[in-house]
């Protein structure tokens, strides 16, 4: 095998890998807070391409613009979600035990309704987003690179620190990072637990938003295009370590580079495989992620 | 523990005839029963519908029961949810369809060789992965499926077998006859899925009251637990999960078959694990029945929606399954069977209770109110009417049998209680406080109406303080202290335990001598 193939398809993986980290953030962060398995990550994603979709269609705003708009809504959309939704069954959870599978069956619900409304709403066809930037690569030395993908993968580092300086210096970020540690405590110091899930839940869907506006404009977008990527983001967020923001970013980067040097040794869709495989081990040899504590 | 005398310290249960402790069938006849119902009708239903589209939607409505049922059989029973059943349904189909196309062996044999493949695969996947709990276990079995599904989707040939990847292949016209599975028209595909669905059934209720049932039962309660009663997980996990999973591909065999197509999108994909799941748990994972009600149940919208708006509003049937889903989660965690059991059902299976603070229909008779309870097994009226007055006399009443309850003293309303329970024709009577509040005379004179009714064969269950009675009426006395037992056993033994005696009359007592 050829030094610079490899080379040039390590760092495609890695600026791959950059950005599914970015989308399984807020999947990391509400999984690491309310301890809920989020099935219907991947359609808040495919909702967002679908705003970023018909903001230019109808409208002619540049994809990168609507993220404006897009982050926003979504983040009503995932606070509305958790607040009527998930809010009950915890709740409950509180008075009974209840398996955490019955979260992820909620949330498999609201996949399938988000889904298929969609489906419903905007038909089967594929649909493109086009940028206003012309220029689509960029050379890195003697390395042509996407510039989509690369917005997309320094976006995601971008969005990571400042979740991260958010999350760490602000009072409703260290509310946060309180209650995913004890919630019990948590609500015995005045913490208002209740409203803390909904800004999560709103603020996954918030991140996943604006990782939605930037890759449409090379993802081709259909209303099911969520579900694999939901898949992917779980497999970053059990590799990482759940709840980590650095180890969703070294989980995403880890799965880019696997399937992207898998890919020069056989059919890229068959490269998935690799990182599935390497999902389940990890999950029977170190549960906890690379990045996560016991 | 620290005791005081207090009337809550000691709550003695008597009971009156030892040997059953339970009526035998609680929930096992009623359900049944309609599940029978439903394949008889089955049965029939070709010789009446001649319309092959609604043939073909009700073949497809059974082969999802079919699926759901066989879903259920691993992950109702040891409580794990699988999102990669699928897999097994499209190793079913390719095998099957393989075996037929290549070497022109019959779908009957393909199909075994297709679940005892499928079984094996269950039993490698499971082993490593069976100690993941919960979401991480679904998660896995999602990881699994799709690992086979995108390597099926990207390949031709398998040991030089054209399978087609992503294409898929199709099953070619070979003869119209049992043998090659193959008919001219859609009615011997239903009579099949029927048979499938009623052996599924068939055995799912076997199975829950054999030694695996049980085992699984106690390992999806608490598998700690059931280790320590010498039960092993793994073993019958796994014996589950072969099972299942030899199930599973039948139907997926059945499928291919009769679609005469398959590929590995429809016939392994996610979504297809998803609609077994999704239709067990609404329905009812962990029942013989809950699966069939689920797909009953959701299976018709899908068939409706894809009959009637054709092309349109595609999704349509999968945003209601979304939002029953939901709902289910929220507000149904037990599945739509689960209202089966609700009291009316729990009383019509045999058991009667009456209340602490007695609760006889105001502004009825106390003659009606004993006729209410009568029809539940009676439909007829005037039996029930006989009976009633058949009991008032047994409680001496019937001299007030015309007096609203509302004017009744309480020890009246406490026996016109008694009588209404009685009036159902109960197996098993459970009774809260039956003397609290009743004079020494009145408590007497139901002593003696309960011994009667013990006498007629009727086992009472009776949460009492006072000791008199107790000891007068009880065959076993169980003696509860805070919440925990603490005497079990005949009244004559329990009165002289210590603990017993402790919880009644404090420490102090004992201790001296008394």
């Amino acid at each position: 095998m050829d030094f610079y193939v490899l080379s040039y398809s390590a760092i495609n993986g890695i600026v791959v890998g950059a950005m599914l980290g970015g989308i399984a953030l807020g999947l990391s962060l509400i999984f690491g807070v309310l301890r809920i398995v989020n099935f219907a990550h991947g359609s808040f994603l495919m909702l967002a391409m679908y705003i970023a979709f018909w903001m230019q269609h109808l409208a002619g705003i540049d994809p990168y613009l609507s993220v404006l708009i897009a982050a926003p809504l979504m983040f009503g959309i995932g606070f509305f979600v958790q607040a009527y939704i998930i809010a009950p069954l915890i709740k409950r959870e509180r008075a009974l035990v209840v398996e955490p599978i019955s979260a992820l069956l909620l949330t498999a619900g609201v996949y399938i309704v988000v889904d298929n409304l969609a489906l419903m709403s905007f038909g089967p066809n594929v649909r493109s987003v086009t940028s206003a930037i012309e220029s689509t690569t960029v050379m890195l030395g003697e390395y042509p690179l996407n510039t989509f993908r690369l917005v997309a993968a320094f976006a995601a580092l971008a969005m990571a620190l400042l979740v991260s300086l958010w999350l760490a210096r602000t009072d409703m970020g260290r509310a946060i990072r309180a209650t995913a540690l004890n919630r019990d405590a948590a609500a015995m110091s005045g913490i208002n637990v209740p409203f803390v899930y909904n800004v999560t839940f709103g603020l996954g869907c918030a991140m996943v938003a604006v990782m939605g506006c930037l890759i449409a404009p090379f993802i081709p977008l259909t209303p099911n295009v969520g579900l694999s990527f939901g898949i992917k983001s779980f497999i970053v967020v059990v590799l990482g370590g759940i709840g980590s923001i650095t180890g969703s970013l070294l989980g995403g980067v880890v799965i880019g580079l696997f399937e992207s040097v898998a890919a020069q040794f056989v059919a890229t869709p068959t490269a998935a495989i690799f990182s599935l495989g390497l999902f389940i081990v990890i999950l029977l040899v170190r549960p906890q992620g690379l990045m996560g504590r016991k | 523990m620290k005791t005081s005398i207090s009337p809550n310290v000691g709550v003695a249960t008597g009971e009156a005839v030892l040997p059953p402790l339970m009526p035998a069938a609680t929930n096992a006849g009623l359900p049944m029963k309609g599940v029978v119902a439903v394949l008889l009708l089955g049965l029939l239903l070709p010789v009446v519908v001649h319309d092959e589209f609604i043939l073909h939607s009700l073949i497809m409505v059974f082969y999802f029961a079919y699926l759901a049922s066989a879903w259920n059989l691993m992950c109702g029973y040891v409580g794990q949810v699988s999102f990669g059943h699928s897999v097994f349904s499209g190793i079913g189909g390719y095998v099957s369809v393989l075996l037929l196309t290549a070497a022109g062996i019959t779908p009957w044999l393909g199909m075994l060789v297709g679940g005892v493949l499928s079984a094996v695969v269950a039993v490698l996947i499971g082993y490593p992965t069976m100690r993941l709990r919960g979401p991480y276990f679904a998660l896995t079995t999602i990881a699994f499926a799709e690992i086979i599904r995108i390597w099926f989707e990207n390949t031709d040939t398998i040991f030089g077998i054209a399978i087609k990847g992503a294409e898929g292949l199709s099953v070619p016209l070979v003869g119209t006859d049992w043998t090659v599975f193959q008919f001219e028209s859609k009615v011997p595909y239903y009579y099949i899925i029927l048979v499938m669905l009623a052996i599924i059934v068939g055995m799912t209720a076997a199975m829950e009251r054999s030694r695996l049932g049980a085992c699984l039962k106690a390992i999806r309660g608490d598998r700690d637990a059931a280790e320590s009663l010498g039960i092993n997980p793994a073993k019958y996990t796994l014996m589950a999960y072969a099972l299942s999973a030899f199930m599973t591909a039948l139907g997926g065999s059945f499928y291919a078959m009769f679609i005469r197509y398959i590929n590995p999108e429809r016939n392994m994909g996610v979504e297809l694990s998803i609609d077994m799941a999704l239709m067990s748990i609404i329905g009812g994972q962990g029942t013989v029945i809950g699966p069939l009600v689920g797909a009953l149940f959701l299976a018709p919208v899908a068939e409706l929606s894809r009959t009637y708006l054709g092309g349109q509003l595609i999704g349509l049937h999968l945003v209601l399954y979304g939002l029953v889903l939901i709902l289910a989660v929220l507000y149904l965690p037990k599945g739509l069977v689960h209202p089966l059991m609700r009291p009316w059902n729990v009383c019509k299976a045999g058991l009667a209770r009456t209340f602490q603070l007695s609760k006889p229909f105001g502004g009825m008779s106390t003659r009606e109110n004993l006729v209410v309870g009568g029809l539940v097994k009676n439909n007829d009226r005037r039996r029930s009417e006989a009976k009633a007055d058949e009991l008032l006399d047994f409680l001496g009443m019937s001299a007030l049998a015309r007096t609203d309850a509302d004017d009744l003293t309480a020890f009246e309303r406490r026996k016109v209680e008694l009588g209404r329970a009685l009036s159902t024709e109960p197996s098993l009577l459970l009774m809260d406080e039956v003397v609290a509040g009743a004079t020494p005379q009145e408590a007497m004179i139901m002593v003696g109406l309960i011994k009667e009714i013990r006498n007629q064969g009727v086992t009472v269950l009776i949460i009492e303080h006072v000791m008199k009675v107790i000891m007068g009426l009880s065959d076993r006395v169980i003696v509860m202290h805070l919440g925990e037992l603490i005497a079990n056993g005949e009244p004559s033994s329990v009165v002289t335990q210590p603990d017993v005696l402790k919880a009644y009359f404090g420490g102090d007592y004992v201790e001296a001598g008394a």
